[in-house]
């Protein structure tokens, strides 16, 4: 944001704002732009992505959705909330995605329609310097879809195209199990190919917990594992391994 | 006998992946008595003004495709024709088989495999995956569900072919067969020079041959399959072969042959079930 943006900014902040940042793989930029809004402004600062845990992304919706802060409010996200999030904001500033992404992300936006003439919403869209994970040409589109609209509300929208064309997703039908167990298509025996249905095979991530025992098993005494805490089995007894602090996410 | 004239469901066999019937398809269109079966986009529509409920399942399928074709962006045939259509015709191939029901999956798995970067075709069914040039296989199949089932007397000016069904079943004599020709599948009756005791004979067929051949290669849908946790996948239909032409794949690198089928001869009954 720059020029006649920054200005109107800073006379009129925004309450609340949603600002979609990035990419989940280019999550540094998200968060660094949203720890620089933090230094600058009073306002209250959320941030989500997608590897919060499911506790804590809830705990940060509820916020999302409390009572407005006089300060305003600002959440900094990836597209994890671009679908299946009831939030909504006056003010919403994202990076350009494909326009099936776009469209998403415009719901989030004056969602119930609560923002009238007076305080108009506003969708703020930047392009982002590298277009990773997405194609270039799909953001061109997106880019080309953007400039053909000047108000991005649902009526709006019903009449434009698809925008680009979404890469084949396969869903696992009836079929396709049964196959699990069945050798007739390949008669050489080769292993069905099943990659086509994993989702999200490029994210590695996991996490491990740990604590230490004294002694090679825990001793009874040792809290029980509880709802709230992940829970492992070491030989008959259950063991309590969320409370410990240290975690590490593993690439 | 029984079941085929009064209980068959037909499996929904469509390919709107392959040439222009899909385009253009009017939903609601009144339709006049004919002695020929419609062809191409009239043929679908005809089906459409049914009411008869063993089509229902057809007619939904045929509902959801062209609601598939919509979300998809495929509007007219070069929409998914050529390079620039590629992509669009393995999304909406995935679109269809990730959609459309179980009966119809298995026929989209007899024509077509989507591969990661590709679609890949049965030759059983033609070149095209459900067609073979001009003859396309869902067209011809539901003409000849035309010329046989009840549900299309108000639209026939005719009668339905007489023990058509005696003829296909048991090798039972019978006449009146439709002029159309079963192409590949059955080679011998497509008509030409020398096809009868005349200098040339027109192709003859048998509409119940026709249909009970599609629904047959709904046994021989494919996968596609990884040897070994290799990098390529493959496609892998029952019996399809990918020949080599010194007899092992490793002599030659750079020669590319079609598949071929090489089916067992059962010469006993044989049941399937899924």
């Amino acid at each position: 944001m720059g020029g006649e943006l920054e200005q109107e900014w800073e006379t009129d902040p925004e309450k609340p704002c949603i600002l979609i940042g990035t990419q989940d793989m280019l999550l540094s930029r998200a968060l660094n732009r949203g720890y620089s809004i933090k230094e600058s402004n009073p306002t209250q600062l959320l941030i989500l992505h997608s590897r919060f845990r499911a506790g804590d992304r809830q705990s940060t919706l509820l916020k999302m959705n409390s009572q407005l802060p006089v300060e305003g409010r600002i959440l900094v996200s990836t597209q994890v909330i671009e679908a299946g999030v009831d939030i909504s904001a006056r003010t919403l500033i994202t990076e350009l995605a494909p326009w099936s992404s776009m469209v998403q992300r415009f719901g989030r936006c004056n969602r119930a329609g609560e923002f009238g003439e007076s305080a108009p919403a506003r969708v703020i869209c930047v392009g982002p310097a590298k277009p990773e994970p997405y194609e270039q040409q799909e953001l061109d589109d997106a880019r080309q879809q953007l400039n053909s609209v000047t108000d991005v509300g649902i009526s709006h929208l019903k009449d434009l195209g698809p925008g680009t064309v979404q890469p084949a997703s396969h869903v696992l039908r009836r079929k396709d199990l049964i196959e699990l167990f069945d050798t007739t298509p390949d008669l050489c025996g080769a292993d069905l190919d099943v990659s086509k249905f994993i989702r999200e095979k490029d994210t590695s991530d996991s996490q491990v917990f740990w604590r230490r025992f004294e002694d090679e098993r825990p001793v009874p005494s040792e809290p029980v594992s509880g709802r709230r805490h992940s829970r492992r089995r070491a030989g008959s007894r259950s063991m309590e391994v969320g409370d410990i602090p240290p975690q590490v996410a593993i690439r | 006998m029984e079941y085929f004239s009064e209980f068959y469901r037909p499996t929904p066999i469509v390919v709107p992946w392959s040439g222009s019937d899909f385009f253009g398809v009017r939903t609601e269109v009144q339709i006049g008595k004919s002695p020929k079966a419609p062809t191409s986009t009239a043929i679908i529509e005809a089906f459409l003004a049914t009411d008869g409920e063993r089509l229902a399942d057809y007619r939904r399928v045929i509902a959801l495709t062209l609601d598939l074709m919509t979300a998809n962006g495929v509007e007219t045939k070069s929409d998914i024709e050529g390079s620039k259509g590629k992509e669009t015709k393995r999304a909406f191939l995935a679109a269809l088989r990730s959609n459309l029901p179980e009966t119809t999956v298995q026929w989209i798995d007899a024509a077509a495999l989507i591969e990661e970067d590709r679609i890949a075709f049965n030759v059983l069914l033609g070149s095209g995956g459900g067609s073979d040039g001009n003859s396309h296989y869902s067209d011809n199949f539901m003409q000849n569900l035309w010329d046989c089932l009840p549900e299309f007397d108000g639209q026939r000016a005719r009668t339905r072919p007489p023990r058509a069904l005696q003829n296909a079943l048991f090798g039972l004599p019978a006449k009146g067969f439709s002029d159309r020709t079963a192409s590949l599948f059955n080679s011998g009756a497509v008509g030409g020079p020398n096809a009868t005791s005349g200098f040339e004979g027109d192709s003859v067929l048998n509409s119940w041959d026709f249909i009970l051949a599609l629904e047959g290669t709904l046994c021989f849908a494919g996968a596609v399959a990884r040897k070994l946790s290799s990098e390529r996948e493959g496609s892998a239909f029952p019996f399809a072969v990918s020949m080599s032409p010194v007899g092992y794949g490793t002599a030659v690198s750079k020669e590319s042959t079609q598949r071929e089928i090489w089916f067992p001869v059962w010469n006993i009954w044989s049941a399937a079930r899924w």
